[in-house]
């Protein structure tokens, strides 16, 4: 406020003079009208919705979110009055519905008096205290500076051993021994790559471990394990889950996402070659930003691209923001363990960050430029293989050239020789004149006519009449006159002619299918839409349907889908051209034979062909398509906080700044400075992911290390040393080890971010190799295993339970690795779900692509795989930080009847039927195959039983009871169970 | 009872979700189905594992136990059906100035379609209904209207998601997934929340309108057909008897129960071998569920499936009674499907779309209210009729009379459940342009669907990316008190 302090007395004045004639004038008019419209959610109770008390005069003058509800220096205009006026659509109070008009007088009356209260009538409460970071918040686990801890004793075992050991040792309980080699292998297995081994690998490891020691057995099956492409493929889907990687946008279109694939196939190759957790980091959210640009950098990036996004908002700035929130929470929550959401709206409850942290959070993606339905496409080659493009380009440009040369030549010559070049134009006549000239006088209607309203006969009346083009001007290349906008219109015009013309061209611009009658003949129709003006001669029909007198020319247009447009002109005697390119362009008939007679080939086509190819050779892109972020301008749009997160009621603008709790102030310089714009290739970019993702990526950070370490881990154990892994703040929870995870946080930094060193470490543990039967004093005294006494079983994911029924029965394609997503057949009542069934679900021609890994499935948001959604995949909304794994009914259902597990059981009968030679070994095998381990006599006896029942009782040959026994293995608790 | 995810007790979270979060071995909450396994005395350690289907006593005094939610998609044009508007005739085709939105953008001025029906009273609150609902007319003392329908969007695919999910961005779990979560499900040879989609095709967004969103899959909508196979996977395949599979089935127990033995403390274990008696008898249990057979012609008749026009809708509202009979909390039933005419989205021939959908349910629809409360099953099933939005009093076009999306006003309507019958609340504007009087949204419809069920809709909530989420928003909505009886 700057106004003196004596001109804001002189203003309230009035409700002063006479106080108790102002309480009583609120008292009695004032008061009841808020007491009924206003209080319930402005200070009666606890709730004061969007900040603002109005139970008392404090409140109101200290107002809301949206500032003071009264504006002491211009009563007229303060805020509460706008409210009520309801002038405006994003600002209406009350919400239910408008005031009275004659309430909405009384209140306008009492703030000119400057809103006196009756104070005994005031309602005074607790407000919100402003936003503060305590010392205990900022001593909270999770942002304490990261240190390496000493390893507890001194026997000298795994440091792992020793840090969960101590802590059961005080607990009184022990670790469970190793589990047995068969099991063991089979958790190393699907662990790292999802996958089960095979009969032979689990021999191998049993054989290896009785030899060698159970230790070098596991140290060796790691590197082989780790070295395999499964294994990327395994460990993309975590980091896949993580940001809700989705290959389509959602909403009512629902399109693809143009070759974001290559982003999954980045992420399978990051792991697969142990690309440094912070270089991970950094050339997802900075790849284009590095000093060292590179095609897996600006592919990372596709990491930008990844969220759901509508194509057709209603409201389109909420919505950019709404897309944005959405990728500060993935980043927060994938990168920090940090759920930061809350603050969007107001200062988190919980934790330390405030809405001001929040935006200036969002601050550093500002720049990102936002999509667009054909995605965010950058086009990306190295520097050598852009010069040999062009090198290329420039030949095969000239050849092109030289070619056109050679044929306008002979074609001028020709030209020349026939007057047709350079002389004068030949009479040019418009009979019906389109809108690059005057446009024409149509009648016009766009309700179906009478059938023959395209004759000579025809008399529009009743009709509108309008100016050509008709159309919406957003259409390209159109020149509206009259505004159409319905699917279809109906034209019809006349002209007077004295003498016949010789020739007859249409000139037009139209939308989708068109028809065009001259005196009640069709002289033109096509289907399709138009984007410019062209020209199309008439031939012989034209001209008999010319008659001198009254014309009639009549077009009907239809439109499906885009902007409307159409337009037509009917002209003769365009001769006499100055250049070869118009005399073809304009395009006669006439010219076209006559050129066909002189040379025996269609010079015309020939041409344009021509032309058309230079064209495409000059607009080539080098380098392969990727929906990526490149920011091109370097400056960004200033960003203000969002009161109540809406984009329309901006607060202060904020700057990109790291969150306060995080940024300790002498490891950070401040982020403005350290922000710097940076060049490539004529696009300037800000700089200011860069600048987060480099903060991310370094060890100073409290948070990255410990987050990355957290989710390895829970992935071997089946939780997380915090189990909450995608929320590391006061409403998440405390890990179990924090010691432990320090030290592997601070190992992990050590390794220069190795995840594949991290797994060693892990699975070198006797910890990783323990067995997980339950013990009466483990179940007794640590019932959920808290202190890691034994290994936690677990249920198969989704993915990982089909293709192990395809890897048993021997279909699976893993041999093929990435590119483009596949798309297996679906049951057709999962397509009837689609507003459009089986559009955008073109399924993959090749049946080797239906038995790839489930991975490379197209992820499509509004329909996923239904064997995989029955079991827990990851929704594409929202991160996953750890996967559901659910029993329910219709689980059994697929596993019982789904088309895809009874083809299986089939194939695995097969195989049954034809590599094993009697029922005892083909019931072993199929036992084998799924357990991976020799079965026991009494298991043998259930299955064999249950083939002979099926033979005698259910009258089916061994062949046809082999599928029901295959059925059978695939349905087993053991096969979706890990030990 | 608070359903909720965390734990009771302070937002600062001093007590630990982990109690929650950690269940026996699987490190997270599974869904396993061991509550209904103690009930059947397979299982009864101590360890069971939490089953969040299992039925659990509302959070208040309940009026409804079931819902059906007739889903008009492609918005039903509200001044002519329910919202009466007589000052609107003789205005037709004149150009007035009204702020409008729709999906051809903002307009200032439009050209006034007049409501195409007359207009009748009704029953003894003698509500006003179009020509197009002579059988809902018949049922509108048992019906509250609310006029003063207001949504985020007037564009399908993200109104959908609104009505359905409480927001215009996706992600959220929809309004029968929170009924389950809240209250669970009564029979477990059905699923507790099941969608039946038009013959033409499903809604815009498909499965994201009756998705679980952050929430376990156990709790999202499963796609129920009244013909043929009602539930994906539920015939045999070719080739398997149900002899066949039930002796896989007694194989399988059997060399499950030897893998149990040796890992008796895993309850995940033990729930999956029960959930396959549970699949098996859905086998049974459902297509039992659909067969009419059973059903008098009287009640078919009644339901209008003597007819082609509403044999398909009264079947599947026929259905939707048969279902809450047999204990399924939430039915969600699609009229209209795919895109443009195929719904109600009437944007050439106003006449023509209207007449169409509203010929295919009214029977159908007043059918189900006189049969559910014949039965006495009105008193504990609230019905929900609406679309994603209203229409726009004006023509979306030169010519024609075609209207466009209007989110800005609308009218549901709601009967039996604990709502009061024959009254209205909430007006539009002279025109039904906009909501003017008692506004409400979507979320106070949410609110108050909750609240008749016995859940409290601030209450019920569920943590997820650091938040408290509920299906009415952080925020917060209260229900519409005037329709509560």
């Amino acid at each position: 406020m700057t106004r003196p302090f004596s001109f804001l007395l002189l203003l309230l004045a009035p409700a002063w003079s006479a106080p108790a004639d102002a309480e009583k004038f609120y008292a009695e008019k004032v008061h009841p009208i808020l007491a009924s419209n206003c209080f319930e959610c402005h200070g009666e109770k606890d709730k004061l919705r969007g900040g603002l008390r109005l139970t008392s005069q404090a409140g109101l003058r200290k107002g809301g979110d949206l500032g003071p509800a009264i504006d002491e220096t211009n009563l007229g205009a303060s805020l509460l009055l706008r409210m009520i006026s309801y002038q405006d659509d994003e600002h209406q109070m009350p919400p239910k519905a408008k005031l009275r008009e004659s309430d909405a007088a009384v209140l306008r009356q009492w703030v000119g008096m400057g809103a006196p209260y009756d104070p005994a009538l005031e309602i005074h409460g607790k407000d919100h205290a402003g936003f503060a970071i305590t010392a205990a918040q900022r001593e909270h686990w999770a942002y304490r500076h990261l240190v390496e801890p000493a390893v507890p004793g001194n026997r000298g075992g795994h440091p792992i051993d020793a840090f969960l050991d101590a802590k059961l040792k005080s607990a009184g309980l022990t670790r469970n021994g190793p589990a047995e080699a068969e099991p063991l292998a089979r958790r190393l297995h699907y662990n790292l790559t999802g996958l089960p081994p095979t009969l032979e690998e689990v021999r191998s490891f049993a054989d290896q471990a009785r030899r060698e020691g159970l230790g070098r057995a596991v140290a060796a099956r790691v590197d082989l394990l780790l070295a395999s492409p499964a294994y990327g493929e395994h460990w993309a889907r975590h980091w896949l889950d993580l940001v809700r990687y989705a290959e389509s946008n959602g909403f009512e279109r629902d399109n693809p996402k143009p070759h974001i694939w290559r982003y999954r196939d980045y992420v399978v190759e990051a792991f697969h070659a142990d690309r440094p957790y912070d270089r991970f980091i950094i050339e997802q959210l900075a790849g284009d930003e590095m000093p060292e640009v590179t095609q897996a950098s600006l592919t990372a990036t596709g990491y930008h691209r990844l969220m759901q996004w509508d194509d057709e908002p209603a409201d389109g700035e909420q919505h950019r923001y709404d897309v944005l929130a959405d990728n500060v929470q993935v980043t927060a929550e994938t990168f920090l363990g940090t759920t930061l959401g809350c603050a969007r709206c107001h200062d988190h409850k919980a934790d330390p960050f405030s809405q001001r942290d929040y935006y200036s959070f969002m601050a550093f993606f500002h720049g990102v430029t936002p999509y667009q339905t054909a995605g965010s496409i950058v086009p990306w080659a190295s520097g050598g293989e852009k010069m040999a493009f062009e090198a290329a380009r420039a030949q095969r440009l000239s050849e092109a050239k030289a070619a056109l040369e050679s044929l306008d030549g002979e074609l001028a010559a020709w030209l020349k020789e026939t007057g047709r070049l350079g002389g004068k134009p030949m009479k040019p006549m418009h009979w019906v004149d389109d809108a690059q000239g005057a446009g024409a006088e149509w009648s016009y209607t766009t309700q179906l006519p009478v059938p023959d309203w395209k004759e000579t006969s025809f008399r529009p009346s009743g009709w509108s009449k309008g100016r050509g083009g008709f159309g919406m001007p957003q259409t390209p290349g159109a020149i509206v006159r009259t505004e159409w906008q319905t699917p279809e219109i109906w034209l019809v015009t006349s002209f007077g002619l004295d003498a016949l013309p010789e020739d007859l061209s249409l000139r037009l611009h139209h939308d989708e299918d068109v028809e065009v009658y001259l005196n009640g003949t069709e002289i033109y129709r096509a289907k399709g839409y138009l984007t410019e003006y062209t020209t199309v001669p008439l031939g012989e029909v034209a001209l008999k349907a010319l008659q001198t007198g009254r014309n009639t020319l009549a077009v009907h247009c239809l439109q499906r889908g885009g902007g409307q447009y159409i337009d037509v002109s009917l002209r003769s005697g365009i001769g006499g051209f100055a250049t070869v390119a118009e005399a073809l362009r304009e395009g006669r008939e006439e010219i076209r034979k006559a050129a066909q007679a002189r040379f025996g080939r269609d010079m015309v086509k020939q041409r344009q062909d021509l032309t058309a190819r230079i064209e495409a050779i000059q607009k080539e892109v080098p380098g392969i398509p990727l929906n990526a972020v490149q920011e091109t301008r370097g400056e960004v749009r200033p960003l203000h906080i969002h009161l109540r997160g809406s984009a329309h009621a901006l607060g202060t603008p904020v700057e990109p700044a790291f969150p306060a709790v995080l940024a300790s102030p002498d490891a950070n310089p401040p982020v403005p400075a350290s922000v710097g714009k940076v060049e490539r290739e004529g696009a300037t970019s800000s700089g200011r992911r860069l600048a987060l993702a480099r903060w991310m990526a370094s060890g100073d950070n409290p948070l990255t290390a410990r987050v990355m370490v957290n989710r390895i881990w829970q992935h071997h154990f089946g939780r997380g040393i915090v189990p909450s892994s995608n929320d590391f703040g006061q409403l998440g929870e405390d890990p179990t080890h924090p010691e432990l995870l320090d030290y592997l946080a601070s190992r992990f930094i050590a390794s220069g971010w190795s995840v594949k060193a991290m797994h060693r470490l892990i699975l070198t543990s006797e910890a990783a190799q323990m067995s997980s039967a339950g013990t009466p004093q483990g179940l007794a005294r640590d019932p959920s295993n808290e202190l890691f006494w034994r290994a936690n079983m677990r249920r198969l994911t989704a993915e990982e339970i089909r293709d192990s029924i395809l890897a048993v029965t021997g279909k699976l394609n893993a041999s093929k690795t990435g590119g483009p997503s596949v798309f297996p057949p679906l049951p057709p009542e999962v397509l009837a779900t689609s507003s459009r069934p089986g559009a955008n679900w073109p399924v993959s021609p090749d049946p080797a692509d239906h038995v790839r890994r489930s991975l490379y499935i197209h992820v499509k948001r509004s329909l996923r795989h239904p064997f995989l959604a029955d079991f827990d995949q990851a929704d594409t909304d929202s991160p996953c930080a750890v996967r559901f794994a659910t029993t329910v009914p219709t689980q059994a259902l697929a596993m019982l009847n789904s088309g895809f597990t009874n083809q299986q059981a089939a194939l695995l009968g097969e195989r049954l039927w034809r590599e094993e030679p009697d029922l005892e070994s083909r019931v072993r095998s199929a036992l084998r195959l799924v357990t991976q381990r020799e079965p026991e006599a009494k298991d043998e006896r259930i299955a064999t039983e249950l083939v002979r029942r099926l033979q005698s009782v259910g009258s089916l040959d061994e062949r046809a009871a082999l599928d029901h026994l295959a059925l059978l293995a695939l349905n087993l608790n053991e096969f979706v169970h890990l030990d | 009872m608070n359903p909720s995810n965390r734990p009771k007790g302070t937002f600062c979270g001093q007590l630990r979700r982990r109690e929650f979060l950690h269940t026996a071995g699987a490190g997270f909450p599974a869904l396993a189905l061991a509550g209904l396994l103690s009930k059947e005395g397979f299982f009864s350690s101590a360890q069971a594992a939490v089953n969040p289907l299992e039925a659990k006593p509302p959070m208040r005094p309940a009026k409804a136990k079931n819902v059906i939610f007739l889903f008009m998609y492609g918005g039903p044009s509200h001044i002519d059906t329910f919202d009466y508007k007589p000052g609107m005739v003789g205005m037709d085709g004149k150009t007035i100035d009204v702020k409008t939105f729709g999906r051809g953008g903002k307009r200032n001025q439009g050209r006034i379609v007049e409501p195409k029906w007359k207009f009748k009273p009704y029953g003894q609150s003698g509500k006003w209904v179009s020509d197009l609902f002579p059988h809902i007319g018949q049922c509108v003392d048992d019906i509250a209207f609310i006029h003063s329908m207001t949504a985020d969007s007037p564009i399908h695919g993200s109104a959908l998601l609104m009505m359905n999910c409480g927001s215009v961005i996706s992600g959220k779990p929809s309004l029968g997934s929170w009924v389950n979560y809240g209250l669970g499900t009564t029979n477990e040879n059905l699923p507790g929340y099941v969608v039946m989609l038009d013959q033409s095709g499903g809604p815009i967004s498909g499965a994201k309108n009756w998705t679980s969103g952050f929430m376990p899959a156990g709790f999202q909508g499963t796609v129920f057909r009244s013909q043929g196979e009602p539930i994906l996977n539920l015939a045999n395949a070719a080739g398997m008897k149900r002899s066949g599979q039930r002796m896989i089935i007694d194989s399988l127990n059997q060399l499950n129960q030897s893998h149990l033995a040796a890992r008796p403390d895993n309850s995940n274990l033990a729930a999956r071998i029960s959930s396959y008696e549970l699949a098996y008898r859905m086998q049974v249990s459902a297509p039992e569920a659909i067969d009419l057979s059973q059903e008098s012609e009287e009640t078919k008749r009644l339901y209008g499936m003597d007819r082609p026009q509403t044999e398909d809708f009264g079947r599947k509202c026929l259905l939707a009674r048969r279902l809450v009979e047999r204990g399924v909390r939430f039915i969600q039933i699609y009229s209209g499907g795919a895109h443009n005419d195929d719904n109600w989205d009437a944007h050439g021939d106003l006449v023509k779309n209207h007449t169409h959908h509203a010929g295919a349910t009214d029977r159908a629809i007043a059918g189900l209210l006189q049969d559910l409360k014949r039965r006495g099953l009105l008193e504990e099933t609230l019905v929900v009729w609406g679309g994603e939005f209203g229409r726009q009093p004006t023509a979306e076009y030169e010519k024609g009379t075609g209207r466009d999306h209007n989110a800005y006003g609308f009218t549901m309507w709601m009967a039996g459940g604990g709502v009061k019958g024959g009254v209205s609340v909430g007006a539009t504007d002279e025109l039904g342009n906009a909501a003017v009087e008692n506004r409400c949204h979507v979320k106070h419809l949410h609110a108050t669907i909750l609240t008749l069920l016995g859940l409290d809709p601030n209450g019920l909530s569920y943590f997820y990316g650091g938040l408290d989420q509920k299906l009415v928003g952080v925020e917060g909505a209260d229900p519409i008190r005037e329709i509560l009886s």
